[in-house]
């Protein structure tokens, strides 16, 4: 399935949009992960820990929007975005949003 | 005594931020300014048009980032804070994250035989900070898509 985060795929036309597709996850930091990063934090530079995450939750979302554009019958989603937001202070939302389409080759 | 041995404690978290902070950062900096040189030949822009070579369909990518700053850096950023004025600490911090995490999308795109990135989206994520603010941390999530220029661009 061919995913993107423009409105158009050079070398394709859209035949057909069916609609908006849509995958969340929410995600709480273990103990362990915290205390780790927070030992890091006193010298700075990334938190692995956090990274490793954010990655984990990322591909989680993506992967229940592009279930639901499969379900669709899509074989491309265009134009996908995320969005993020604290739900308590140790929890947060990773939410990913895209258009399902049909794809055929230009020309 | 207990007051003592708290300010001891800060004095020490602030000292170890401090020495061994600026060397990461150091080392930070001559990493990222050697990356960039060696992907400079990826094109990157935040246009959502682009003039792709259409026998290489083009491909979304993602970075995610945290970083942390290191406890003397937070406390400087707390004292200008109080007294107001750019927190220039913490915007140096930021700037290499978001150096960091455009890297990460240059290399991930050329792996994967793209040589640009159109549509660049680099926003700081929502993590749920501590409330107290001891651990400053910035998220970031990137996004681009990856493809091949027209041969005429290269």
């Amino acid at each position: 399935m061919i995913v993107v985060n423009t409105e158009t795929v050079a070398g394709y036309r859209i035949e057909r949009v069916l609609g908006l597709v849509q995958g969340n996850t929410v995600r709480a930091k273990n103990f362990g992960r915290d205390f780790l990063a927070g030992l890091k934090n006193i010298v700075g530079g990334e938190l692995s820990e956090y990274t490793e995450l954010l990655t984990e939750s990322r591909q989680q979302a993506t992967q229940r929007m592009l279930d639901e554009a499969q379900r669709l019958g899509a074989n491309a989603v265009i134009n996908v975005r995320y969005s993020t937001s604290a739900v308590t202070a140790g929890a947060a939302e990773l939410y990913a949003y895209g258009t399902a389409v049909t794809l055929i080759p230009e020309g | 005594m207990e007051a003592l041995i708290g300010i001891l404690s800060l004095l020490t978290l602030m000292f170890v931020g401090w020495f061994w902070g600026a060397r990461r950062r150091a080392r930070h900096r001559e990493s990222l300014s050697a990356r960039e040189q060696a992907l400079k030949h990826v094109c990157v822009s935040n246009s959502k048009h682009y003039a792709a070579s259409p026998h290489h369909a083009p491909r979304l990518i993602n970075v995610e980032l945290v970083w942390g700053i290191d406890r003397f850096q937070a406390f400087l950023g707390a004292v200008t804070n109080f007294f107001g004025g750019e927190l220039t600490s913490v915007a140096e911090v930021m700037g290499r994250a978001r150096r960091e995490a455009l890297l990460r999308l240059k290399a991930q795109a050329e792996a994967s035989g793209y040589d640009a990135l159109a549509n660049l989206r680099l926003e700081t994520a929502d993590i749920g900070n501590d409330p107290q603010q001891r651990d400053l941390k910035v998220a970031l999530l990137g996004s681009a898509t990856a493809y091949r220029r027209l041969r005429a661009d290269r």
